[in-house]
């Protein structure tokens, strides 16, 4: 079977994607950083526009409104540093998460690789859904648990965080802070209410003065905030899993019960994803994670030939940023048929 | 064989230029009427391009000349890998300004380049759409704010008057230049603690694509050993 007629066995359609796009909604989602990255161009008519640099975005754009179902896709992308290449993928549009649903996802992006001929692959799987309730379960201030789950997959910058975090961080000694310390909610909003006032701030684009003061009062006291070594020890320990898929289950579960924590129905999904995907090798790595907002639970990537060349996750976030009126859960994979190719494949 | 430089043709930095060369014995020769190019009094082996800042850092880029005076801020702002493509040799001790990060005084609870994360992090939950940066500082930008993780927030562009953007509602925070930070306080904003980018000044800068040979690398040595001083 080719890689095109296992796309097509496996998906309802084939969108059509321009390859000329406009730059906004990638910039909005993925973040300025992403410019870079991309062959952006201005256009006389409406905002910028770029070279095609993924398929996920325009084809979520493509699909706004229209209903569930399964699309490939397959063209060429375009990156600063790379040039041109092709890619080719799936994504599951608008279907309820779930275990099978993910499962199915990784066990088409082995499909799809072997339609190409690459049956010798390593593939890695991570869950940024399993990271947060660990996270969640220690109880942490909220603040601080956002941060780190932002921080999930950039493993230098978890460490920095887990290490700062074991003493108090200094706070500041201005009439704020002095009212952040004490909680005053009331008082710290008027004072800030004072400051922008004063500064020709116009009271109600962006940031305003309650928010402020309330992001205030939980910084002052997640200031205060100590981890304690053995909460250290345990985010730590869960960072360094690294296990086959088949013994994950059991390894989190004896991991929960050292550290005293409860993951309850995430771990159950969790196990349940793995059993679906028996008779896959993969590997799981606790702290594999993408570090794009809208990614939510599982990510995966495999590797051939010392490359990784699929990769893909759940990002439940995505069609909310781009825009959609509902909740539209998605899952999907790409191939990068460049690298598949000097990994041996034939795509 | 000679060694060209290129120096600002204008303003301040032409001024300063002068007489920092002129200092460190290298008196640069009005030039002719009408014409961009002169040399160091004396020395026909050393020419002088009078060119406006943007070109200087474009051409030294190109390696069209072997050294010139631009700020670095321009430099590294104007050129992709401005450390691949040049060499800043000797700062000169003018055109001095701190490339900086500035938000809102108001803003009481951000003091550091974390706080301004957490911000963006939820800013588009809370306001419906993402933080904007007013900036005609796109490259320094973006890598500084991505050096510290910083990723979801719109760059606005702004080519004159940014400090007063926030007021005038058109962004939330800013990356501007500022020599004393008067500009900055007077507008009620606050530079971050760790939200300085570059501290930039006018500096002698070789072009590593320019034509080298054994002859102009020492005429470069004499002219930095001299200005170095």
């Amino acid at each position: 079977m080719t890689l095109d007629t296992f796309l097509t066995s496996r998906t309802d359609a084939r969108p059509s994607i321009d390859i000329l796009q406009p730059a906004d909604p990638f910039l909005e989602a993925a973040g300025e950083s992403l410019r870079r990255r991309i062959f952006i161009t201005e256009s006389t008519g409406a905002g910028p526009l770029c070279l095609r640099p993924e398929f996920t975005i325009p084809l979520c754009l493509a699909r706004k409104g229209e209903k569930a179902g399964r699309f490939a896709y397959r063209g060429t992308v375009f990156r600063q540093g790379r040039g041109e290449f092709q890619q080719a993928g799936l994504e599951d549009l608008g279907h309820a998460a779930s275990a099978e649903r993910d499962a199915q996802a990784v066990r088409d992006m082995a499909g799809a690789l072997a339609a190409c001929g690459l049956t010798d692959i390593t593939i890695t799987l991570g869950d940024q859904a399993i990271f947060e309730r660990v996270v969640a379960a220690l109880s942490l201030p909220d603040g601080i648990a956002a941060r780190l789950s932002r921080a999930f997959g950039d493993d230098a910058s978890v460490a920095t965080q887990i290490k700062a975090l074991t003493k108090p961080r200094a706070t500041g000694s201005t009439e704020a802070d002095r009212l952040a310390q004490a909680g005053d909610a009331a008082a710290l909003e008027a004072h800030i209410a004072a400051l922008m006032e004063q500064a020709g701030l116009p009271p109600t684009a962006g940031r305003r003065a309650a928010d402020i003061a309330a992001r205030a009062i939980a910084r002052a006291q997640e200031a205060q905030f100590t981890l304690t070594a053995q909460q250290g020890e345990t985010l730590r320990a869960f960072l360094a899993l690294d296990t086959p898929l088949s013994e994950a289950g059991d390894a989190l579960a004896q991991f929960a019960d050292q550290g005293g924590l409860a993951l309850g129905d995430t771990l159950n999904q969790f196990r349940e994803r793995a059993s679906a995907l028996d008779g896959l090798t993969v590997r799981y790595r606790a702290s594999f994670g993408r570090k794009l907002e809208y990614y939510t639970g599982v990510v995966f990537e495999a590797e051939a030939g010392g490359q990784t060349v699929a990769g893909g996750g759940r990002y439940d976030r995505l069609c909310t940023l781009l825009g959609y009126d509902e909740p539209t859960p998605a899952v999907g994979f790409s191939l990068d048929l460049e690298r598949a190719e000097k990994a041996g494949g034939t795509p | 064989m000679t060694l060209t430089i290129a120096v600002p043709s204008k303003g301040r930095m032409k001024e300063d230029t002068l007489a920092r060369f002129a200092a460190a014995g290298l008196p640069i020769a009005p030039p002719s009427d009408r014409s961009y190019q002169s040399q160091i009094e004396g020395r026909n082996d050393l020419t002088v391009l009078f060119l406006s800042a943007s070109e200087i850092a474009r051409e030294l880029a190109r390696g069209t000349v072997h050294l010139g005076v631009t700020g670095e801020d321009l430099a590294r702002e104007s050129v992709a890998n401005a450390d691949g493509a040049m060499d800043f040799l000797v700062p000169l001790g003018f055109g001095k300004a701190d490339v900086v990060v500035a938000v809102p005084a108001a803003w009481v609870d951000v003091e550091t380049m974390a706080d301004l994360d957490d911000v963006a992090a939820t800013f588009r939950a809370r306001t419906g759409r993402r933080l904007r940066v007013a900036t005609k500082y796109w490259r320094l930008t973006q890598s500084f704010f991505a050096s510290h993780g910083v990723a979801v927030y719109r760059i606005v562009e702004s080519l004159g008057a940014t400090e007063g953007a926030p007021a005038a509602g058109s962004a939330d925070a800013i990356v501007d230049i500022t020599s004393t930070g008067s500009t900055i306080r007077a507008n009620a904003l606050k530079i971050l603690k760790d939200g300085v980018i570059l501290q930039s000044q006018a500096t002698l800068t070789a072009a590593k694509g320019a034509a080298w040979d054994e002859t102009r690398r020492a005429q470069v040595d004499e002219v930095t050993a001299r200005l170095r001083v």
